[in-house]
């Protein structure tokens, strides 16, 4: 159903429903009133800086073998992680219809960049690739394709701030859709990073082929929590939603998007697991090999 | 007024895009014509995505022996034909 002027309304209802209203509402901690989405975001913000937390110990101690070896899993794959996740936010607001949790799209992001930035600088300074610091982060395709992405990611760094916004105006979101690209380019660096998960010998994850590539190539665990993001950012796919909303048959909506909230949520959890496993390794400062 | 402020500022920002965006393909472009596209595009399996015993220098190493011998090779029957 197409949005009309009868369902403009409740569209128009957008960050005010119960659970928006809730959130605004304080409750008392320690005597002091404190806002409930305050406290949510915060709980809710808090893993995004556990990716350069893992790194810390090897950097504070400069151990460059260990940095070597699981910094560009932890921090590469924890960027992966920021980036769903910042990308997740506007497909929850179609969901959902709420907004509490909209600021948590500038914080993942700003943590995305940041982790993107710390990954290439550290790679630049201890990875065993051949070239100097050039070709540590430019001397293969994939390295290639990761240093463009984290310069992407420096003028959306820079303008992540609400001062940048009101300076940039209407161009703002116009420059920040880069995320886009970054996001078209983070597929292509996995496939020439890790292949397709067949290959042997050149260009593989490992000397052999991969028996469950589809569940271990990250290429793979992208595509599939990129699926329901890409899909309600469809302008006809937003348009269905906001129509069964008006009608007010959410569940419909939920039902429909349920496979690929399931699939999403499959492929994520390798990927958590992928950073918890090698991050606490990293952190333990016994990085992990394989 | 506003207008124009944005839009300077949007080209502020357009022009420190495409310049690092052009650092990064020059850095590229170095490396490429450095080692040459084969090194480029292929690397030991495991190298980079999974840190192991694979490294740069084994792959280096395999294409000086791979042009070593075509030399070789070519020299042989360059022998032959005289």
């Amino acid at each position: 159903m197409a949005v009309t002027a009868e369902t403009q309304p409740r569209l128009a209802r957008y960050g005010t429903t119960a659970l928006d209203r809730w959130m605004a509402t304080p409750f008392r901690l320690r005597g002091r009133e404190v806002k409930r989405q305050t406290a949510a975001l915060i709980i809710l913000g808090a893993p995004a800086v556990i990716p350069l937390l893992f790194t810390v110990p090897a950097v504070l101690t400069s151990d460059g073998s260990a940095l070597g070896t699981g910094e560009a899993d932890t921090l590469g794959t924890g960027s992966e992680i920021l980036l769903i996740t910042t990308l997740l936010i506007s497909p929850m607001v179609t969901l959902t219809r709420q907004r509490w949790f909209v600021p948590l799209r500038r914080w993942y992001g700003i943590m995305f960049g940041v982790s993107a930035l710390a990954d290439g600088i550290i790679a630049s300074i201890t990875s065993d690739f051949a070239g100097g610091p050039l070709g540590r982060v430019a001397g293969h395709s994939f390295l290639l394709v990761g240093l463009v992405m984290v310069m992407l990611l420096i003028p959306l760094l820079l303008t992540a701030n609400t001062r940048a916004q009101h300076w940039l105006g209407r161009y703002w979101k116009v420059l920040h859709q880069l995320i886009y690209v970054v996001w078209a380019l983070l597929l292509v660096h996995l496939a020439v990073l890790e292949g397709f998960g067949f290959q042997r010998g050149l260009n593989g994850s490992g000397p052999g082929p991969d028996g469950l590539a589809p569940l271990h190539q990250r290429l793979y665990q992208l595509v599939a929590c990129s699926a329901f993001l890409l899909m309600l950012r469809l302008p006809s796919v937003r348009r269905w939603v906001a129509g069964k909303q008006a009608q007010d048959k959410q569940r419909v909506i939920w039902l429909a998007v349920a496979p690929f909230i399931a699939l999403s949520l499959f492929a994520f959890a390798f990927i958590v697991h992928e950073e918890l496993f090698k991050g606490v390794a990293l952190l333990r400062l016994h990085p992990i090999e394989a | 007024m506003t207008a124009g402020r944005q839009r300077r500022a949007f080209t502020v920002a357009s022009v420190i895009t495409a310049t690092l965006l052009v650092l990064a393909l020059s850095a590229g472009l170095g490396e490429f014509t450095a080692h040459g596209p084969a090194f480029f595009v292929f690397r030991h399996g495991g190298t980079g995505s999974t840190p192991g015993h694979s490294t740069d220098e084994l792959f280096l190493a395999s294409q000086q022996r791979q042009l070593w011998d075509r030399f070789v090779i070519r020299l042989g029957e360059r022998r032959v034909r005289f």
